[in-house]
């Protein structure tokens, strides 16, 4: 572990991906890294590819081209069971909503993610508890199934899943949008003091220019990921890099 | 990695996630399955009383005729005999070097839609069924009397008969005969215990009683002022012209063949002997294509309900998008996620397998009520057999193949799906 943390929690060189070969990639990203133990705030408009780029950073897509790098390991060098083991292991994902298996308990939800994660039993036990509390989630909601919760408190569940294996980094999808003023204000503010907490580097993807103020560093999605640049120019920064 | 108890745990509570369509499976195919049981299980029952109906005889002989009809109405009762064997042909039959011992039957009367068997003391001595189990009586004997009359188990029981009863037997075998012999009742000395077989839906009574009640009567017709009085038969005045057939038991078992080809070579009078094993399965194969029939149609309703729960499963996934994404996100591979699919068809299977042997012990239970009063034979619970448990085998097979569909759908979504919330 050691070894990896001294590298970049995330590091992209010349990632293109499109959904259909024939199409304009949706995703074109020359180079961006984010250091280790950094929480960043992503923004983009609609349509530009937020999800996307979560998706591959996360494994659940595999780029066509380029360097995909997390916490040193590349993702395009692992086989399919590799990056689905890897992402267990050192990724967390929230996403907007449905978060959770709805018919398994709120327990059973962590668990099942952690087992997942090949994490012991006995301390994850203790250290989802751990994590529920500072969340507020009560120990009543331990055994309820994940649906009869608010959606609020099945985000804050979705936190303690995705940190409960200590990913490296934590992918978070739009969290806020189907959480009201209020709720979206204490989801924030917890999330980034348990990231701190963790040790995690974190990166959040929105629309909400809002939330910029909860980050110390937001950045564009336009900045860094240029799908429309002509030939000439893709063939100009290749020379160039 | 996961581990098994987790594993089955979200396997079991996403099927209570979608109860009804779950126990609409469930109830489909445990419908199918006890149709294929209880189909299997009747078969078997029957194509096993149905051997053991008679043991112990040797040969059957009667007049020259079809084998199976032979068989038919010598040991089921069933139809009639088209000629009859000549009491000279059955003295010289008893007389053969081989033959151990002889059970005359003399067939045609009936008493309220039972047949009545005119034979000898032979047959309760002599004849067999099941595994060489003998005629014992629950009370009573043998008939000792011209106008005595034994009853078979079911008889006694139905009709309510008691020892020492008179009853009239009618001409013929329709149960709405009225030619009555009512001018010689009967008196009930003996009645058989049960034995499942057609043994039980008979009466018995002497050759002599058969003679009897037939002096004065030519064609089938009751002649009127020729009825004798009983009290002028003599015993050995009523030595029957004729017998409709006679079960043979031989000395030696590898005689057998030979004595059959003495008596179907007979010159005096055209015969027709069989061995009743032999017989008896060439019958049992003219039913079996009603037998495969019922059974590819079991088939069929297995087959219907096994697609049916394919489709339930396929259609469930499109509800399931979200939750199979979430698997992938927490990093389940494609392999568990198929994995799953077929652990949810495999507890539906199971749950049906399980509830439809409950069922057919239930079944079997109320069948036997209504079998045991009307058949006087019961089917038994060991419908667990090889057999069966094999087809049980096919079954969850079946059930895994069919939901390769919707695992490999499953799989090949979870493959693609890119989490876009
Ligand atoms: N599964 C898919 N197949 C084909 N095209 C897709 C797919 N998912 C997204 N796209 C396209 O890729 C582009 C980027 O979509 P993406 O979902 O990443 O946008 P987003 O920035 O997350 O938008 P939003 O803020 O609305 O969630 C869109 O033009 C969309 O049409
Ligand atoms: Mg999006």
């Amino acid at each position: 572990m050691t070894e990896i943390s001294d590298q970049p929690a995330l590091l992209l060189k010349n990632v293109r991906y499109s959904y259909q070969p024939e199409h304009a990639p949706v995703i074109d990203i020359p180079l961006w890294e984010v250091p280790t133990g950094t929480s960043i705030f992503l923004r983009g408009a609609s349509g530009t590819g937020k999800s996307t780029l979560l998706n591959l950073l996360s494994g659940m897509l595999v780029t066509n081209e380029g360097n995909l790098s997390i916490a040193g390991i590349e993702l395009s060098q692992l086989s399919a069971r590799q990056r689905d083991r890897f992402r267990a292991q050192h990724i967390g994902v929230v996403f907007q909503q449905f978060n959770l298996i709805p018919y398994l308990s709120v327990m059973d939800n962590v668990l099942l993610a952690a087992q997942f994660g090949s994490r012991g039993s006995n301390d994850i036990r203790a250290k989802a508890e751990a994590l529920f509390s500072q969340v507020n989630i009560h120990k009543d909601l331990y055994g309820q199934q994940a649906q009869s919760l608010s959606i609020g408190q099945q985000q804050r569940v979705a936190i303690v899943r995705a940190l409960l294996n200590s990913p490296d980094i934590l992918l978070v999808d739009e969290p806020t949008s189907a959480l009201d003023e209020a709720n979206r204000d204490a989801f924030m503010s917890l999330l980034l003091k348990i990231v701190k907490e963790e040790k995690a580097s974190l990166v959040l993807v929105s629309h909400d220019t809002t939330l910029s103020r909860y980050f110390e560093t937001t950045i564009e999605l336009s900045a860094i990921n240029c799908p429309h640049s002509s030939p000439q120019e893709q063939a100009a920064r290749e020379g160039r890099l | 990695m996961i581990k098994p108890t987790m594993f089955w745990r979200v396997a079991r509570k996403s099927l209570m996630h979608r109860k009804t369509s779950v126990l609409l499976s469930i109830l489909s195919i445990c419908v199918s399955i006890t149709v294929l049981l209880g189909v299997e299980h009747i078969r078997l029952e029957a194509k096993n009383s149905f051997s053991k109906t008679v043991s112990g005889v040797d040969l059957i002989i009667g007049a020259r005729g079809g084998e199976i009809n032979l068989l038919l109405y010598s040991v089921f009762r069933i139809g009639n005999a088209t000629n009859n064997l000549s009491w000279a042909s059955y003295q010289t039959i008893n007389n053969h070097k081989n033959v151990a011992w002889t059970i005359p039957l003399s067939l045609g009367d009936s008493h309220q839609g039972y047949r009545v068997v005119g034979t000898s003391d032979g047959f309760f001595k002599h004849f067999q069924y099941g595994n060489k189990q003998g005629l014992n009586f629950q009370s009573g004997g043998s008939f000792a009397d011209v106008l005595d009359v034994v009853l078979g188990a079911e008889v006694a029981e139905s009709l309510g008969y008691k020892l020492d009863e008179q009853l009239v037997l009618a001409h013929g075998i329709s149960k709405q005969s009225f030619s009555l012999h009512d001018d010689m009742p009967f008196r009930v000395v003996g009645i058989l215990e049960p034995t499942g077989t057609p043994v039980d839906q008979a009466l018995y009574v002497s050759l002599a009683g058969i003679e009897a009640i037939h002096v004065g009567w030519q064609n089938g017709v009751k002649m009127p002022g020729k009825s004798v009085p009983l009290s002028s038969l003599a015993k050995g005045g009523l030595t029957p012209k004729s017998i409709t057939a006679v079960m043979v038991g031989l000395r030696s078992k590898m005689a057998t063949f030979q004595v059959q080809r003495t008596f179907n070579q007979f010159k005096p009078e055209p015969l027709t002997a069989i061995l009743p094993g032999v017989t008896l399965s060439q019958l049992w194969q003219t039913m079996g294509v009603l037998e495969n029939t019922l059974r590819l149609v079991s088939f069929l309703v297995l087959i219907a309900s096994l697609l049916g729960l394919s489709a339930m499963l396929l259609a469930s996934m499109r509800e399931r998008t979200n939750e199979l994404r979430v698997l992938r996100t927490i990093g389940a591979n494609p392999i568990f996620i198929f994995g799953l699919i077929q652990a949810e068809a495999l507890l539906i299977t199971l749950s049906a397998i399980m509830l439809s042997i409950i069922s057919m012990f239930g079944l079997i239970t109320w069948g036997n009520t209504i079998l045991g009063e009307t058949f006087s034979m019961t089917l038994g619970f060991n419908f667990l057999r090889a057999e069966s448990c094999e087809l049980l085998g096919y079954v969850i097979v079946g059930a895994v193949l069919v939901s390769f569909v919707p695992g490999l759908s499953a799989y090949r979504s979870s493959l693609g799906k890119a989490g876009s919330a």
